[in-house]
């Protein structure tokens, strides 16, 4: 499914939501839209993962690319809405804690994911 | 990654170190192993062991595993070190440098790896304890590319003695799929997920330190690792087949359930990232807690410094050791020095100096062009360029050179072996390590050299009872000797045996038809005859030499160099062969020289000076110059080779130029002064052209043949001596 994004302008930055597969056949539509995005040091950029219906290695490995550069340009990346398919992905790979956002999980899925590790910052 | 890239660097590692580990064991032929002496070993076969592993060389792995365990006993001073272990370690470095490079290649053979179980039995009667039970028949494996786990760990190892370390209990997984991985149609996360059918993963972390910059970051690439504690029922093999599809080509080592902290050290050694930041990840993982972390790191420290766990926790007899000479304080100096030190590939290098040649020519060509403009303000801005070139230039080649110590070091062991196999006493001396010259000449240099010290040790020396008989040490010594002279670097070989009997060499070369008439005085024109095909004064072939195949060879290999070899004999005190070599094969700086419409170049370091030919200076025979009162043979360029000479340039100037100890003059007609060039090769056309090294282009695209200088000598001294044979004759 192709990528689609939409940005809206906020007080506070910008949110951008992304719709389709996050999978390595789109990965390169994906980096081209990421380039696309207009950010200033400071603001923070909201990505909303609802739309994400499938995401892979590639997928996930891009999200890590985008929150690691983000820190560096001194922006603040925040993941928000994480559709199921993201979730289990972070709670395979462990990685909630690397991102540090809020993770809702929907009662219909509290079976899907367990989230036993990856979720605390170690010291 | 290229794998094979990887496997170079596997190979040209391992050589490196098993060259210091034979220089260390020929050492303990004269004094007992220092702890550092032993360390450096351990480590070096660690090392092998370590990377071989990673690559699945299950030969390799096991046959130096049983070498390590030895070590270690001896590092640890569990047993003492013996004379006989010297000859034992020197085969198991030999075998081990076959293992590494045919591994390679592809399976060993049950032959060979029969041979290495016969060098290992040769070790049991030294090995104490545990290690002694425990020595591992070599496996032959049938999948190359198994990256299987190899428990290091052994039944006496430190940790398990010791009652506050547990084993630990779950799978560990590291997993670091290649960098190609998505474009194969493979999903790591795939694999992670489906460990979850056949057991729990009690912890994951995913590795992302490897993720490049924005502007290197090619999303299509996967450059995430993984660290996964495990935990199952199921047996290795099952976990294994989870990834029989993705591990080619990726790293993938799984412990079972029992390995201990000095296996993750071992591991950590296979792993590219740094060993304190995988300590904190097995942490978090839950792989480790705080005191087997602890213990972690300390057996890091102990194996980067050689000082064992057991003795960093007694204070005093850490500083004991730390006191003692060449310990902790050479590693660091060693640490500091590689921190200054990076590896290139040579072929980068070799372009970076073709690229600078062809600017050389380039600018040589665009200064032509300014000399000739009234532009002052341009022509010093292309004399500052000029000066800079010459800078880099200089500075290019010396990234090439390499001190030729390193390739003499080789040869204590051949003098060693040779001593043993010829029943004779004979001692290496090397002088002028430090002397550096072209990389590539040092690769090529290797078999004439080999070549020439065989023939002194076989040859050159005698018996031991001869030499007490004729009042001589009853050890001989064979000399490598390197020095620069006139922009050249001298090799010489040179033994104190018997010397080479001219009237032998004569003889012999009277009998094989090759001469005739009575012995010459100059020694040079008789021991030229050394070099001639098939040509040997031997009494007797030995495995070593002499049948009188060899020196052509090394004759052959020398002139292809641009060098020259000569012979220096004593009766009774010796020989000394004389290897003369240009420093580099790449620029050359020259003195430009024309007759007619013809360039040469001469190469400068073999200029002299240039004078005026006058009829003043020629003498009757008109093929000698007198200069100062001295007679110097000369020969004109155009008779030599075919160029048309100016006949209205009735003025001759003459180069004097020398190679060595002698002087000859070259008669030309122009001299155009200093020239730098690129040395482009002769075609294989001209390969039998003598008198000539190679070729270059000037500035204005005109092609000038560089002269061979010791080949024009060769010829003007032949002419020399035929003529004062004519005046005695």
């Amino acid at each position: 499914m192709n990528p689609k994004q939409t940005i809206q302008n906020t007080n506070s930055g910008m949110e951008i939501h992304w719709v389709g597969y996050l999978t390595v056949p789109f990965i390169k539509e994906w980096n081209e839209l990421a380039n696309q995005w207009k950010t200033e040091k400071g603001k923070i950029t909201k990505l909303n993962l609802g739309g994400i219906e499938r995401i892979d290695s590639a997928g996930i490995q891009f999200l890590i690319f985008l929150k690691k550069r983000s820190i560096a340009r001194h922006q603040l990346l925040q993941l928000c809405n994480h559709s199921l398919p993201v979730l289990k992905v972070l709670d395979l790979l462990g990685l909630v804690s690397f991102f540090g956002d809020r993770v809702k999980v929907k009662k219909e899925h509290a079976n899907e994911v367990e989230f036993r590790y990856g979720t605390r910052k170690v010291s | 990654m290229d794998l094979t890239e990887v496997i170079d660097a596997y190979l040209v590692e391992s050589d490196e170190l098993l060259r210091d580990m034979e220089t260390v064991l020929l050492r303990t032929e004269s004094s007992l192993p220092s702890d550092e002496d032993l360390n450096a070993i351990f480590r070096a076969i660690h090392t092998i062991k370590g990377t071989a592993g990673m690559f699945g060389f299950e030969s390799t792995v096991s046959f130096a595993h049983v070498v390590e365990n030895l070590l270690d006993e001896l590092r640890s001073h569990v047993i003492s070190f013996q004379a006989p272990l010297t000859e034992i370690l020197l085969k198991a470095k030999d075998h081990l440098s076959f293992l590494v490079i045919e591994e390679t290649k592809g399976k060993i053979s049950a032959d060979k790896i029969s041979f290495g179980q016969n060098i290992l039995n040769e070790m049991t009667p030294f090995l104490q304890g545990s290690h002694s039970k425990k020595q591992e028949e070599p496996k032959e494996t049938t999948n190359a590319n198994a990256m299987e786990q190899k428990s290091v760990s052994t039944s006496d190892d430190k940790f398990q003695n010791q009652p506050n370390i547990k084993t630990i209990s779950n799978y560990l997984i590291s997993f670091r799929p290649n960098l190609n991985v998505f474009s194969q149609g493979l999903d790591p996360i795939s694999f992670i997920g489906y460990l979850k059918k056949i057991g729990t993963i009690v912890s994951l972390k995913t590795i992302e330190q490897f993720l490049p910059e924005s502007s290197e970051y090619d999303p299509e690439n996967c450059y995430l690792g993984f660290e996964i504690n495990f935990n199952s029922e199921k047996e290795l093999e099952t976990v294994q087949k989870v990834f029989n599809f993705i591990e080619q080509d990726s790293f993938l080592h799984i412990y079972p359930p029992g390995f201990t902290v000095e296996d993750l050290v071992d591991l950590s050694n296979q792993l590219p990232e740094e060993e304190i930041f995988l300590g904190n990840i097995w942490k978090e993982i839950q792989i480790l807690d705080d005191e087997s972390l602890l213990l972690y790191l300390e057996e890091i420290k102990s194996r980067k410094t050689g000082i064992p766990v057991s003795i960093q926790s007694h204070p005093e007899k850490e500083k004991e050791i730390q006191n003692q000479p060449n310990t902790i304080t050479s590693d660091s100096n060693k640490d500091s020095h590689k921190s200054t030190t990076i590896k290139v590939d040579s072929k980068r290098i070799d372009n970076l100096i073709n690229r600078v040649g062809e600017l050389v020519v380039s600018c040589a060509n665009m200064n032509q062009q300014i000399s000739v403009t009234e532009d002052s303000n341009l022509q010093e801005s292309s004399l500052l360029v000029m000066r800079l070139l010459n800078e880099v230039r200089e500075i290019s080649l010396k990234l090439r050179m390499v001190p030729i110590g390193e390739s003499f070091q080789k040869y204590s062991r051949i003098v060693r072996d040779l001593g043993k196999e010829l029943q004779k006493e004979i001692r290496l001396v090397t002088e002028g390590d430090e002397t550096e010259l072209d990389r590539n000449i040092v690769e090529k240099l290797g078999d004439p050299l080999t070549h020439l010290v065989r023939n002194a040790c076989d040859h050159g020396l005698e018996s031991p009872e001869v030499r007490l008989a004729q009042g001589k040490p009853k050890q001989g010594t064979v000399k490598l000797n390197a020095y620069h002279e006139a922009g050249s670097v001298v090799i010489e070989v040179s033994d104190d045996g018997n010397g080479i009997s001219k009237e032998k060499v004569w003889q012999k070369g009277l009998e094989k038809g090759i001469v005739s008439g009575t012995i010459p005085d100059s020694e040079e024109e008789v021991y030229k005859l050394l070099f001639h095909p098939g040509f040997s004064t031997a009494s007797q072939i030995t495995n070593v030499s002499g049948r009188g195949v060899g020196l052509d060879v090394v004759y052959k290999n020398i002139e292809s160099l641009r060098g020259s070899i000569s012979v220096k004999s004593i009766p009774k005190q010796g020989s000394r062969f004389i290897l003369r070599l240009p420093l580099t094969l790449a620029i050359i700086e020259g003195f430009l020289v024309a007759v007619g419409k013809s360039h040469f170049i001469i190469p400068m370091e073999m200029v002299l000076e240039c004078l005026h030919f006058s009829d003043d200076h020629k003498t009757d025979s008109n093929q000698f110059f007198a200069l100062r009162g001295n007679l110097i043979p000369f020969l004109r360029l155009k008779d030599y080779y075919p160029c048309e000479s100016n006949s209205n340039e009735t003025r001759e100037n003459i180069v004097i130029v020398r190679n060595g100890e002698k002087k000859a003059g070259i008669v030309v007609e122009k001299l155009l002064g200093e020239y730098q060039t690129v040395i482009k090769p002769m075609g294989s056309v001209f390969r039998h052209v003598k008198g000539v090294s190679g070729s270059s282009i000037l500035g204005d695209g005109n092609v000038a043949l560089i002269i061979d200088v010791p080949s024009l000598f060769e010829r003007t001294i032949t002419i020399e001596n035929q003529k004062l044979y004519s005046h005695r004759g």
